[in-house]
């Protein structure tokens, strides 16, 4: 294990994400650990609210007021290039650091992009923003290279886009041109949260590729945000599935989808409709409905919900995140703890 | 844009047409006239019976005035005169109406002007930051200073004022300019002293505006301030307050834009009475005064003026919201 955590780009371990309100405190992250490797792309699943949007924001300490990171550490790898290991989790939101990180080392692709775009300035206008801060050019440079990565991006009549607005452009041309901006700095990650929900099909396969030809060209690492678990076979090499603020499973993308061991990720995999399917059987879904956030279960947060639930164990205390013997698969599920940690005394947890 | 513009420019003509025809019939339309109000006034005020011979005289006197011709004749000839820019006689004062409103008018611009910035120096900033700070002791503060000042009725303010100014300084504040400046013709030394005025009632005039700006400033900006945009450059690495200004901001000075135009006639007629307080010489107690006296001509100039003012601010804030917010250019 000791050696993926020194090889990854980003080691995020125990990260936690609290929002305190009102009513009590929301637990947005509650100990998600992951590793995000140079060059490959990690996708991050989960049904709504899980918290794997929150991850993004995190790394980018753009967390949504009150939101803060409570614990954890997220090691950025920066000896590759020259710099030192740094852990984002304790750096100032405001600070010079976090600043040069975002939209610099690492970039973001938003789920909207007509809404991620300012209404009232050009693309090019908010393009030329991101290489100005981040690069030692010159405004007319700036231009130079928003038009040269929106061609790369295949954003027809470039010069022509650069000076229009997000609203004259179509849904695929715009997340094409946020992707644009995105690697306008060529960050070593890129975070792309939903980035095909807002599109249809066939400009979601566009996307797609056209994000995979880019990882190709930059050698950028990706994390995929999506709950779409099609997009995820099609362009992983690892999953992070997460439920309820917390990585259940993980492990490479083929082992999660042909073995999963955790009963969440295989109740996922069981609700995706089948090609082959005959007849009008119902779908398979995962009985019960995500517990209100001031009111986790004891133990297990799947419990409840879990076809395997073992009473006395499941619901006395949480249980590991561990390396199952002899797979590159983790696992946070009793079904597969060694059977003397099963009797554990119940954790404060 | 040049279509946008003549067809704008077109449209202000005709509203004021409509506004000069209404200004006109409006004045006219309370029960007697000049005349009747004139030698009501000189046999001994409203009470005192009216004799034959007064009659006779009254009509005399409309004759003189023309006022017994039908409307139709009199705006005729009001308005074939006014757009030549000959504004007549005041009725009351024997004098041209163009002396009597002109150094008003342009006392009156410069005190909207003055409240107008005062109003948005003060309310764009602390908006902004109560925006960006909302629910901190600060915010609090403002928000309850704000309602305070909401509160208040601005000629207890203006009165307030003079009341200290008198007591604890021994100075009397009210009018624009020092008695040295008072017939003066302008300089630099005259605009000066009309600033040293300037400030209180620009103060007294702007208390409500400014709160008021402020709460609506700040409700904008937090509706923008959450936006994808605004955490999509964040994402990108714009240092926070560039990007509070450059994103949200513009964004939620759109409306104030809008509005511009219809600051001078509220600015007018809500400094009426802090103008007879303060006894500022601006157009407010100017025209409160020929309305009462039924001063036809006289009043009817100043509504037509503030009128064109507004009609002429609103095409100007029109103008500017299509320079500032590119939208708009495709719904027209």
């Amino acid at each position: 294990m000791t050696d993926t955590r020194d090889s990854a780009l980003l080691s995020i371990n125990g990260l936690k994400v609290h929002y305190p309100t009102d009513e009590g405190v929301v637990k947005a992250l509650d100990g998600v650990s992951l590793d995000i490797l140079p060059g490959q792309t990690l996708g991050v699943v989960g049904e709504s609210g899980c918290g794997k949007s929150t991850i993004g924001r995190a790394i980018l300490q753009i967390l949504d007021k009150p939101g803060r990171v409570v614990d954890g550490e997220m090691m950025w790898n920066a000896r590759e290039s020259g710099g030192q290991t740094l852990d984002i989790a304790i750096q100032n939101p405001d600070g010079h650091e976090m600043r040069a990180m975002r939209g610099g080392d690492v970039a973001m692709v938003f789920q909207e992009p007509m809404t991620s775009f300012s209404p009232i300035h050009t693309i090019g206008n908010q393009m030329s923003e991101a290489i100005l801060l981040h690069q030692d050019k010159t405004p007319a440079e700036a231009r130079e290279w928003s038009i040269e990565l929106m061609n790369m991006v295949g954003i027809p009549n470039a010069p022509q886009r650069f000076h229009e607005y997000s609203y004259q452009l179509s849904g695929g041309l715009r997340q094409r041109a946020m992707i644009a901006m995105a690697i306008s700095c060529s960050p070593k990650l890129l975070i792309a949260d939903e980035p095909t929900t807002a599109l249809d099909v066939t400009t979601q396969a566009q996307i797609l590729d056209l994000l995979r030809k880019l990882q190709e060209e930059q050698k950028m690492a990706i994390m995929l945000i999506t709950h779409n678990l099609g997009v995820i076979a099609e362009m992983a090499d690892a999953v992070v599935v997460m439920y309820l603020g917390k990585a259940v499973e993980s492990g490479p993308v083929d082992d999660i989808f042909h073995r999963p061991k955790h009963p969440y990720s295989q109740g996922l995999l069981r609700s995706i409709p089948s090609v082959q399917a005959v007849g009008h059987e119902k779908l398979p879904s995962i009985a019960g409905s995500i517990p209100h956030p001031f009111n986790r279960p004891s133990g297990c947060t799947f419990g409840p919900r879990c076809p395997s639930f073992m009473p006395g164990a499941c619901d006395a205390s949480v249980p590991r995140y561990m390396t199952l013997d002899g797979t590159r698969q983790k696992v946070s599920c009793f079904l597969h703890h060694p059977p003397e940690e099963v009797e554990e005394v119940p954790s404060d947890d | 844009m040049t279509i946008f513009l003549v067809r704008r420019t077109l449209i202000a003509f005709l509203t004021t047409f409509v506004i000069s025809i209404i200004a006109f019939l409006a004045i006219q339309l309370p029960p007697g006239d000049f005349a009747s109000v004139y030698i009501q006034n000189l046999i001994g005020g409203p009470t005192a019976p009216s004799t034959v011979g007064n009659l006779v005289l009254e009509e005399q006197l409309r004759a003189e005035l023309g006022l017994d011709q039908p409307q139709v004749v009199q705006y005729a000839k009001w308005i074939w005169r006014t757009v030549r820019l000959d504004f007549g006689t005041s009725i009351e004062h024997s004098v041209k109406i163009s002396e009597v409103i002109g150094q008003r008018l342009v006392n009156t611009v410069f005190l909207a002007l003055g409240t107008i910035i005062f109003t948005w120096v003060l309310a764009v900033p602390i908006g902004i930051y109560s925006a960006v700070k909302h629910n901190s002791p600060t915010d609090y503060t403002v928000t309850f200073v704000g309602f305070l000042g909401l509160a208040v009725p601005d000629f207890l303010l203006a009165l307030s004022l003079l009341w200290i100014g008198f007591t604890y300084f021994d100075i009397s504040i009210g009018g624009l300019y020092s008695p040295e400046y008072l017939e003066a013709s302008w300089s630099f030394g005259k605009f000066v002293d009309l600033l040293k005025h300037l400030w209180i009632p620009a103060i007294v005039l702007g208390t409500a505006g400014t709160a008021g700006l402020i709460r609506i400033l700040r409700n904008n900006l937090l509706d923008e301030l959450a936006k994808p945009y605004v955490v999509a450059a964040r994402a990108r690495g714009v240092p926070e307050w560039k990007l509070i200004l450059k994103y949200p901001v513009r964004m939620a000075l759109n409306p104030f834009i809008s509005t511009l135009g219809y600051l001078l006639p509220f600015l007018l007629s809500g400094s009426v009475i802090v103008s007879v307080v303060l006894s500022l010489p601006t157009l407010g107690p100017t025209l409160l005064r020929a309305l009462i006296v039924e001063d036809l001509y006289l009043a009817s100039t100043i509504v037509l003026m503030l009128g064109v003012l507004t009609v002429i601010g609103t095409l100007l804030s029109d103008i500017m919201l299509v320079v500032f917010d590119p939208r708009i250019k495709i719904a027209e």
